[in-house]
């Protein structure tokens, strides 16, 4: 019994946790995450309701105009204008009040910006993926009139 | 002379490095609540009119190349035509019931290669059933027509450093150029324009017709 409790005694006092393995493990972890963490993005945020479609490559730096489209409506610069139900823009659901709100905020827009002078006609498109071509176009042609041509169509980068 | 004395004795002392371990374990928390593996970009196209020629490009320069590639309900159609340009008028048919991305892709490689210095595309919609066309796919082909893709571009690099008998590291030795890649590469560095451009870029003037 006696010899028992000296031999747990000596081996407590010998015990050393190897902490080696552990730090060598977390550093590799820091450095994957580092090298993984995307240093430049654009300066914008997904919207909610939307599924952005995955591309291989892009641009990241650019400013524009954000005009969004999701099922349930279309927004201009973050703010719904236009209540629609599965896209269907020809019927929205707040009526011909919805475009119209939706023109005059836009309109608004380019009045603000050509004062400014800071009116480029770019316009950062941020869609879900299914959102059908008529929509687009019909959304689209509402742009363009206010002169809007140049369309940055938002998609997602896996890195 | 016992100050120095003291300083030649051993010391037995343990480094503690729990607390550094803690900042790491926090480090990599904080990393992976803030790390970004998706990013956002985008493409760039114009929005034109029913010609190319409302699109901000010279008259001169369509009359010698117009490149459209055009949604149809049979599949994509690729089309070149103009003064310096050969004429092709191909389809691309659906594969498994979608548009043909890869198909499409690896066809304007091809066209890279004969023409490095041209660099505009235009985008046609001419399907009747308008549904089949989403955000996605406008996407996709934009995807496909703007540039090579990081991999294509790797090898691209590795085919430019063999052309140039430059040493190659061993990650770049194991890497399998493709023929077509290898000729696009070829072109383009024969090209004066192409080579003092971006090596990355197909054709990213890209004007999309009758979108709005």
């Amino acid at each position: 019994m006696e010899s028992t409790l000296k031999k747990r005694k000596h081996l407590e006092s010998n015990f050393e946790l190897q902490i080696t393995a552990l730090i060598d493990t977390l550093v590799i972890i820091l450095i994957f995450l580092l090298k993984s963490i995307a240093t430049d993005t654009l300066e914008l945020e997904q919207s909610k309701g939307i599924t952005i479609p995955s591309v291989t490559n892009g641009m990241t730096t650019g400013t524009g105009s954000k005009l969004d489209i999701s099922a349930e409506g279309v927004s201009w610069n973050g703010q719904t204008y236009l209540q629609t139900a599965e896209f269907d823009v020809k019927k929205p659901l707040n009526g011909a009040d919805g475009w119209k709100a939706l023109n005059a905020a836009i309109a608004a827009t380019v009045t603000e910006e050509k004062a400014e002078n800071k009116f480029d006609g770019k316009l950062l498109l941020q869609a879900d993926k299914k959102t059908p071509l008529p929509v687009l176009q019909e959304v689209l042609k509402t742009a363009k009139s206010h002169g809007y041509k140049d369309i940055r169509f938002v998609g997602a980068k896996y890195n | 002379m016992k100050r120095f004395s003291d300083h030649n004795e051993h010391l037995d002392t343990d480094l503690n490095i729990v607390p550094i371990i803690d900042c790491f374990v926090m480090l990599i928390c904080f990393l992976l609540f803030t790390a970004a593996f998706t990013q956002l970009v985008f493409l760039e196209a114009k929005l034109t009119s029913n010609t190319a020629a409302a699109a901000v490009k010279s008259r001169s320069e369509l009359d010698q190349f117009r490149l459209v590639i055009t949604f149809e309900d049979k599949g994509l159609r690729l089309a070149t035509t103009g003064s310096s340009a050969s004429k092709l008028n191909e389809l691309l048919p659906l594969k498994e019931g979608d548009y043909d991305f890869e198909g499409l892709h690896a066809r304007l490689i091809e066209l890279k290669t004969l023409y490095p210095d041209r660099y505009s595309a235009d985008v046609e919609f001419k399907n009747k059933n308008a549904q089949a066309v989403d955000y996605e796919r406008i996407m996709k082909a934009l995807d496909s027509i703007r540039h090579l893709s990081d991999e294509e571009y790797g090898a691209l690099r590795v085919a430019q450093k063999k052309i140039g008998n430059l040493e190659l590291s061993e990650t770049e030795k194991g890497k399998v150029v493709s023929e077509h890649l290898e000729k696009l590469t070829q072109s383009l560095l024969a090209n004066e324009t192409a080579r003092n451009a971006d090596l990355k870029v197909l054709f990213p003037d890209i004007a999309l017709v009758g979108m709005e």
